[in-house]
């Protein structure tokens, strides 16, 4: 027990951004979340990580473990983000259909709104995606975030310097 | 020892003398106290069964395994609060920060002079509390598991004179993984699975994994057993488990224990079952630095500061992983992407409020707890002076900006800038708010018409059903409650014991 440290350094994509097995979300509902995913990804000059397709995945994956009514909630919130565009978008199209340039206006729209539902609903489908992000290691790499070596070294520290107190509460207990 | 749906092929029954449902700080201490008297005990936890070696730093993969569904847990209202709680084997005290403090005086005093409590003094209750310090390895950290960011927090609040208080954590050599929010990956955090559940095991106990209780059985003023089914992680039913027992213990925490009643068809004549919740709200203040502050670098929690703990607000660092931070951040983009590349001079802080407002626990679809929860007035101008004061702390020790929890005022950059933070335009719905304690749903007290359970922990309307878990609480206590919630249970398993029923 007190050898144990997590996994090896460098690893594959988690699992998680492939699942195996049936999709949760249907054709329609992650082509709207792509388009969504591929506004929400963070990117400057410094991070260009192109991982919508990872991130619908592990976001379809997510979103089944949630309560009852957030997991059937999130799939309207998509459609209701998707076609309340014709509306509040300045042009009576749905999001998928809308340039870049007044896709992104449409988002700011609704995390920015005055409606707490708006910045709430927004809040979940944004959430999810770049939970998955900064999970990604290529992501986790760009920011520094490096919790395997961390593990491994101070592990080797605390058995290094408590080992014997370690064993012998252990083997009282 | 540890059955899980791989060890279960086929519907099973069993008879013991007592059923505990749930295995966190209620249920395995509790549960550990019943065997080591001799009396036969069979554990129940809906989770899985997951050691040292099953957890990474792949937060996403450990909410889903360790978290009830996956963290995305959320008590509605004015506003929403994101609350979190465990689902596994060790229950919440697998995922918390470790955090131990004993019930304050005044609290016991106050559960003694309103609830009409005995036997609860902080005399009486001190044996208990040395137990469970000693059993669970409570300490002080060592010195060289603090990161940078607890130094900062500490610094920052010497600067303005207020109080730091050390933390006191469950812990053996913690080394300053900084992943406990997502299962401590260097077995160094000692919550049941490595304190009390060893013990009850050692003693005879059984617990079975992946089991969910549907119902308690019940007759007249009496439990005779509970039925369970196997789950999976989406709680679809496989086999059925029935259980014959003596004494039902529900430790399903403040959220689950009550929704268990209710689908039981258990009533409480004080009309109390599953109302009073309260849970402690948390708000966050992120500072942003110059210097390199890498919070992943150290221990999740160090001290907390407590000068302004009488008036319910208690201020503290909370190191979690990068995808945590992100969930949170309104940003998205290449504002998420300027401020996220910032991620290693973030010091991750904020406040918790002991609070006056109380929500409630119905059924919603196939049974499950749905939770109810708004701030009154008071507690969200003492959450926001919560924030205030921590905001003021990370200027204190050199933050540039501050991020806060308001939708119209989501950082500032200077001292100045924090009477911002009382504008009336500030409204609830406008807050984010987060807690990992939820409490208060099936009271103890002396009084059958206004309290669920005895001052035992046992169901004033059935002879032989005990709670044993944060619902308990006849009030909030104002620090983390895994202490007091493991040593209620040793107390009163111990009364248990000595007056089993016949």
């Amino acid at each position: 027990m007190i050898d144990s440290v997590a996994p090896a350094a460098t690893e594959p994509l988690p699992a998680d951004f492939h699942p195996p097995g049936k999709r949760y979300l249907g054709r329609g509902t992650r082509y709207i979340l792509r388009a969504m995913t591929d506004v929400l990804l963070p990117r400057n000059e410094k991070l260009r990580v192109e991982c919508t397709d990872d991130l619908v995945n592990f976001v379809d994956n997510f979103v089944r473990y949630l309560p009852p009514l957030l997991k059937l909630g999130f799939p309207i919130g998509v459609w209701i983000f998707q076609f309340a565009a014709i509306l509040w978008s300045g042009l009576p199209l749905p999001f998928t259909m809308l340039s870049r340039e007044r896709q992104e206006r449409y988002m700011a729209g609704w995390t920015e709104s005055r409606f707490w539902w708006k910045r709430d609903m927004m809040k979940g489908l944004k959430g999810v995606v770049l939970m998955g992000f900064y999970q990604h290691p290529e992501v986790m790499r760009h920011i520094h975030y490096d919790p395997v070596s961390h593990v491994q070294t101070i592990q080797a520290r605390r058995l290094a310097t408590y080992g014997d107190d370690i064993r012998r509460r252990q083997s009282e207990s | 020892m540890v059955m899980t749906s791989a060890d279960v092929n086929r519907n099973l029954e069993e008879s013991v003398d007592v059923v505990v449902i749930g295995s966190g700080a209620g249920g395995a201490p509790f549960a550990a106290e019943m065997a080591q008297a001799g009396y036969s005990v069979l554990i129940l936890e809906e989770g899985g069964y997951w050691r040292t070696e099953d957890y990474t730093h792949r937060t996403a993969e450990m909410l889903k395994k360790l978290y009830r569904n996956a963290g995305g847990t959320l008590a509605f209202g004015a506003p929403s609060v994101a609350y979190a709680e465990g689902r596994a084997v060790g229950g919440s005290t697998v995922i918390n920060g470790g955090m131990c403090w004993r019930t304050p005086e005044r609290v016991l005093d106050k559960w003694a002079m309103e609830a009409g409590m005995t036997h609860i003094s902080p005399k009486e209750m001190e044996p208990y509390f040395e137990y469970v310090e000693e059993r669970a390895n409570v300490r002080e950290q060592d010195p060289e598991s603090l990161g940078r960011d607890n130094h900062l927090h500490a610094e920052g609040a010497r600067k303005l004179g207020w109080k730091v208080t050390p933390d006191r954590r469950n812990q053996l050599h913690c080394a300053g993984a900084n992943l406990c929010v997502i299962g401590c990956p260097t077995g160094a955090k000692q919550g049941t699975l490595f304190s009390f559940l060893p013990l009850a095991w050692k003693h005879g106990a059984k617990l079975i994994a992946n089991c969910r209780v549907e119902k308690i059985l019940w007759k007249g003023d009496k439990a005779t057993g509970v039925e369970a089914y196997m789950v999976d992680d989406f709680n679809n039913r496989s086999h059925r488990v029935r259980v014959h027992a003596k004494v039902v213990v529900v430790s399903g925490g403040a959220g689950e224990s009550p929704a268990l009643l209710l689908r039981s068809g258990i009533r409480s004549r004080s009309g109390q079952l599953g109302r009073n919740l309260q849970l402690h709200p948390n708000a966050k203040a992120i500072g942003i630095f110059d210097e390199d502050v890498s919070s992943w670098k150290g221990v999740h929690q160090s001290h907390q500061v407590h000068e302004f703990i009488e008036e319910g607000i208690v201020l503290a660092t909370a190191g979690v992983p990068p995808g945590l931070i992100a969930l949170t951040l309104p940003q998205y983009g290449r504002a998420m992407a300027d401020l996220m590349d910032q991620f290693n001079h973030m010091l991750i802080n904020g406040c918790l409020i002991e609070d006056t407002s109380r929500g409630r626990v119905k059924l919603g679809p196939k049974g499950s707890a749905i939770l109810q929860y708004n701030l009154n007035d008071y507690d969200f101008y003492l959450l926001k002076r919560g924030t205030a004061l921590a905001a003021q702390l990370n200027f204190a020790a050199g933050a540039k900006r501050v991020l806060l929890p308001f939708a119209h005022l989501p950082e500032i950059s200077s001292p100045d800038e924090i009477p911002k933070i009382f504008d009336p335009g500030i409204k609830k719905r406008d807050t984010e708010v987060l807690t990992v304690h939820i409490m208060g749903t099936l009271q103890m007290g002396a009084y059958p018409d206004r309290s669920v359970v005895d001052n035992w922990g046992r169901l004033h309307e059935l002879r032989n059903l005990y709670v044993s878990d944060a619902s308990l609480f006849p009030s909030p206590i104002g620090v983390n409650p895994q202490e007091s919630i493991m040593a209620l249970a040793v107390r009163n398993a111990r009364h248990l014991a000595g007056n089993f029923p016949t």
